[in-house]
């Protein structure tokens, strides 16, 4: 009989050993390639439900252990026999599950290998376990003492797995989270505190995100997105990787874009709402506290400073660069950023009128790499003034309309190579001038008003057919127009009133 | 230099927040590149019939005069007749072939530079309720009209011309100055107008005989309205009246300027029809040529409104619709046009937006014998210039040209992509009033890519 039990009992043992081994290698090499094997996630997510009875089995198998030992009671010995079976078995269960939560791809890192491999271990080890127990109830104690050595080592497995899984689970430093501040101090853990820094005229500390963004993340986010688990193969723990898409595909922030900012949206998402972030039942963030990421991301969602000194002198040559920009704005030169967070600049004399300082063309110059377009008009501008600009790399359009000696211009007109957009109109812009021009890569050209003739005007148009040329407004046309006009509406004849 | 106290405290930033000066007008930074810089509204106070200019229908030819084969809705005056044909023919124009009608033979020669809407619809078929959701985004008085809020979202580039600027015709919109409001923003943005003709504003020219001593008034003015402002805890009202004195005082040196359009040239006043028989049309023209002279100026936002010469009356033809929309068109027909070719020609219309519509289209069906009733379900309306794609047609009516079917639009999806092509997200510009972030959108509006070049 107990010879028929043996044999049984290790047969079904090393079945099951080599069924785990099995499934490692599935999970490990077939699974892990292709992403969703629907069912293996369905039944992974059963992991976290399983495995507190492996657990709650050992501990009672080894507090009836020790009780029998103390006691040398028999029918304690005879539940150990039963525990022990039923803990290995539910062991190798939560493995097999714990395998397959793994395999998709949520986790990763070195607590996930931590926790599988020592899960692994442990479920061998809780396999060897019950051949010992079957061993020593069929061959009358033998091998009791290597039994009870393999109790104490997988109990010792045990609680490092379980730990390990609890940080899966709530991310690190969840238990010590709120932790007296003597005990935390102990354990090098301080409680940092957010602060929030807006400087008294309301512009934001260059570096909010790691002041201010990160902590928060760290708190309610991180745990699901960080180094353990990637839900929705998306992470927050770094600036690179906040900025870089997850499942979705989409980066879930665009800075300056709030609307078009899908982080921002789950973060006001009710808690009901499928996408809410943190998902419903986790700790959710103040609205002061999304307020503070919603306006980090409407001001460009800047990341983390380089170094402190890169900072200091970027600051400082902002600093410098506003002061300049100042002077010309001051003084009529209008110098703006295209658009937000943009390097480039929009220049428009608009507000001078007459003649313009050198010194103040001067100074525009210094930024002449940064103007994407520029508009004269109305300024008496010189081309002495004009050939600081030379070389313009970015200027795109450029507005000319009534410069004076214009002919003279185009050859600093001709260094500007992104050129696409010229306007001319109402210049004395000639022939001489006109036949520089086609070295430009044109989109557009104005010469109404110039002293193009029509003949010259045609000629530059048949010869440079990619640009459209735009010259004075044919009244012939629109007397044309006058005459079907007063046909068209014969009943209301307005000479009449 | 005109920029007194502005230049003492600006403050330029190029950094998160992006630059500011310290006027409530200067320029702020847009969301994004823009495409356009300026708006012109053209707005055809009144109504015109979608029928009748930018959406031809035989089907309404073909039935002419039998009862309408679809159900009615209740109109305004509600003395719905039979159907009624265009009296005017149509003609396709340039290479896209967008057909306009014979009231429009000089817009039609813009053809290609318009973006028809014939899928507007209007959210009230009252005067004065379409006219504030038309301007305003709201059916009700009270909201900051759209030139106030690029206004308020871009401030103006000109710093001595206000940035909203209503060249006023003579007839007084229905809803009365509140269409141009600045409703709860700051009253600097509230619209300026400006007639067509000598003198362009009151007060314009000083009282005072020497320059020095009209300053040192201001300036005695300014501090002690500056101790009142303390006394006041910083009252935003008191800042705008201080500020709105130095404006003053700046544009009675350049208002009179941009508005004299004597200098132009015989041929541009002849282009904008300033030549014509018609007193409207001259009118008309002197107002495109103005509203081309502000923008050219760096005015963010020009609108005009329509003729009050005696005789002329709004688009809202609820009889003699032949008369009546034969002299509208004429007024503005050759104005618009010669302003579109103006403004290419001067490569200004790349930068700038023009938007014509009226607050509601009107029936395909007469009232009375000869007349056509206010119609909100659907009418055209059209753009050009920066960033919209000449030459198409957008959006559709169904065969009568009563009600929008395809791609409907609304004022708010008007108002959205206004401001997408200035370089503004609709959802982000926002003021907070009465416990919440207040959009011109409201909560609506959408960007539609294809009207977008
Ligand atoms: C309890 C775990 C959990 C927490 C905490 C959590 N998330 Fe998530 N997150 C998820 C899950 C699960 C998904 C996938 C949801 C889906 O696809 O339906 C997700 C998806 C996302 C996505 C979409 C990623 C992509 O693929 O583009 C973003 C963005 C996101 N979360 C942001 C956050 C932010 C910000 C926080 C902190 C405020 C946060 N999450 C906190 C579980 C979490």
């Amino acid at each position: 009989m107990k010879r028929v039990y043996f044999l049984l009992s290790t047969v079904l043992l090393v079945s099951l050993a080599l069924l785990l081994a099995w499934v490692v290698v599935l999970t490990e090499g077939q699974f892990a390639a292709e992403e969703s094997v629907e069912w293996a996630q369905f039944l992974g997510r059963f992991h976290p439900v399983i495995l507190h009875l492996p657990i709650g089995l050992f501990v009672g198998l080894f507090v009836v252990e020790l009780a029998a030992l103390l006691n040398r009671n028999d029918g304690l010995r005879r539940s150990a026999h039963i525990l022990v079976w039923l803990m290995a078995l539910t062991s190798v269960l939560s493995a097999y599950l714990g395998l397959l939560l793994a395999s998709n791809g949520d986790y990763s890192g070195d607590t996930l290998w931590l926790h599988k491999w020592l899960g692994i271990l442990f479920s061998a080890g809780a396999l060897v376990l019950a051949f010992f127990k079957v061993r020593i109830v069929c061959r009358e104690g033998v091998g009791n003492g290597l039994y009870r050595f393999l109790l104490v080592g997988l109990l010792v497995v045990m609680t490092v797995v379980g730990h390990y899984g609890g940080n899966l689970t709530h991310g690190s430093g969840y238990l010590t989270a709120y932790a007296p501040d003597w005990l935390a101090a102990k354990l090098d853990k301080p409680n940092e505190a957010v602060e929030t820094v807006v400087s008294e005229d309301g512009a934001i500390e260059s570096n909010v995100y790691t002041r201010q963004i990160q902590p928060l993340l760290e708190q309610y986010c991180v745990q699901c997105h960080g180094i353990e688990k990637q839900k929705s193969k998306y992470r927050l723990d770094t600036y690179e990787y906040l900025m870089t898409p997850g499942k979705m595909g989409d980066t879930p922030i665009t800075p300056s874009m709030v609307s078009e900012s899908k982080l921002i949206e789950y973060l006001w998402l009710p808690e009901s709402d499928d996408m809410a972030m943190p998902p419903e039942g986790k700790p959710r963030m103040s609205a002061e506290q999304i307020m503070l990421i919603t306006h980090w991301v409407a001001n460009g969602a800047e990341g983390p400073p380089v170094d402190e000194a890169a900072v200091a002198a970027e600051r400082a040559a902002l600093e410098a660069e506003r002061t300049e920009l100042n002077q010309l704005i001051k003084n009529g030169i209008m110098v703006l950023p295209v658009s937000r967070g943009s390097e480039l600049f929009y220049v428009d004399f608009q507000n001078v009128k007459g003649t313009v300082a050198d010194e103040d063309f001067a100074l525009l110059a210094n930024y002449k790499d940064r103007i994407q377009e520029l508009k004269l008009a109305g300024a008496a501008v010189t081309n002495a003034q004009l050939e600081l600009l030379r070389g313009a790399s970015e200027l795109q359009t450029l507005n000319l309309s009534g410069y004076s000696s214009a002919d003279d211009a185009v050859d600093v007109i001709a260094s500007f190579s992104a050129l696409k957009n010229l306007i001319f109109y109402g210049s004395d812009l000639g022939d001489a001038g006109l036949s520089k021009l086609s070295t430009l890569n044109l989109d557009s050209l104005y010469l109404g008003a110039t002293n193009i003739t029509p003949k010259q005007f045609s000629a530059y148009q048949n010869s440079n057919g990619a640009v459209r040329v735009f010259g004075d407004v044919d009244l012939n046309a629109v007397s044309a127009i006058e005459v079907i006009d007063l046909e068209n509406t014969a009943d209301f004849n307005p000479n009449k009133k | 230099m005109g920029f007194g106290m502005l230049a003492a405290t600006s403050l330029f930033q190029r950094d998160l927040l992006g630059a500011s000066l310290s006027s409530p007008l200067a320029p702020q930074i847009p969301h994004f590149p823009p495409t356009a810089k300026s708006v012109i509204f053209l707005y055809m106070d009144g109504g015109v019939s979608q029928v009748d200019s930018f959406d031809p229908k035989p089907q309404l030819t073909k039935e002419n005069g039998q009862a309408p084969k679809f159900k009615v809705d209740a109109t305004v005056f509600n003395n719905n007749g039979n159907l009624l044909k265009s009296p005017w023919e149509f003609k396709n124009y340039g290479e896209s072939g967008i057909p306009i009608s014979d009231l429009f033979p000089h817009i039609g020669s813009c053809a290609d530079d318009l973006c028809v809407i014939r899928s507007m619809t209007a959210l009230s078929p009252n005067h004065p309720n379409a006219n504030y959701a038309l301007h305003c985004g709201h059916v009700l008085a009270g909201r900051p009209s759209m030139g106030s809020w690029f206004s308020y979202g871009l401030g103006t580039m000109n710093q001595n011309l206000p940035s909203y600027v209503v060249v006023n015709g003579g007839l007084m919109p229905p809803g009365g100055m509140q269409t141009f409001g600045n409703g709860f923003l700051p009253a600097n943005h509230q619209a300026s107008l400006v007639a067509p003709k000598h003198p362009v504003m009151n007060n314009i020219q000083p009282r005072e005989s020497l320059t020095e001593l009209q300053r040192k008034k201001l300036d005695y003015l300014n501090s002690i309205d500056r101790s009142l402002f303390q006394n006041f805890h910083h009252a935003d009202e008191v800042e705008t009246a201080i500020q709105n004195y130095e404006l003053a005082y700046r544009m009675q040196m350049e208002v009179p300027e941009v508005t004299d359009i004597s200098k132009e040239t015989a041929a541009t006043k002849r282009l904008y029809g300033m030549d014509s028989p018609f007193e409207q049309t001259r009118q008309y023209g002197s107002q495109c040529l103005i509203a081309r002279r502000l923008v050219e100026q760096g005015v963010r936002f020009v609108e005009l409104t329509v003729s009050g010469i005696s005789g002329a009356d709004r688009w809202d033809q609820h009889g003699n619709l032949k008369a009546g929309h034969e002299m509208n068109a004429f007024a503005v027909d050759q104005p618009i046009a010669g302003l579109i070719k103006d403004l290419k020609s001067r490569g200004l219309l790349d930068s700038t937006l023009l938007v014509f519509s009226g607050e509601f289209g009107r029936t395909p069906f007469a009232q009375g014998q000869n007349g056509r009733d206010h119609n909100p379900q659907g009418f055209s309306m059209w753009m050009a210039g920066g960033g919209i794609k000449g030459g198409t047609i957008y959006g559709a009516t169904d065969e009568y040209g009563y009600r929008a079917v395809e791609n409907k639009m609304d004022v708010h999806d008007l108002h959205a992509n206004m401001m997408h092509l200035m370089g503004i997200d609709h959802k982000q510009l926002t003021y907070r009033f009465s416990g919440r972030d207040v959009r011109l959108t409201d909560v609506h509006g959408h960007i539609i890519p294809e009207i977008l070049a």
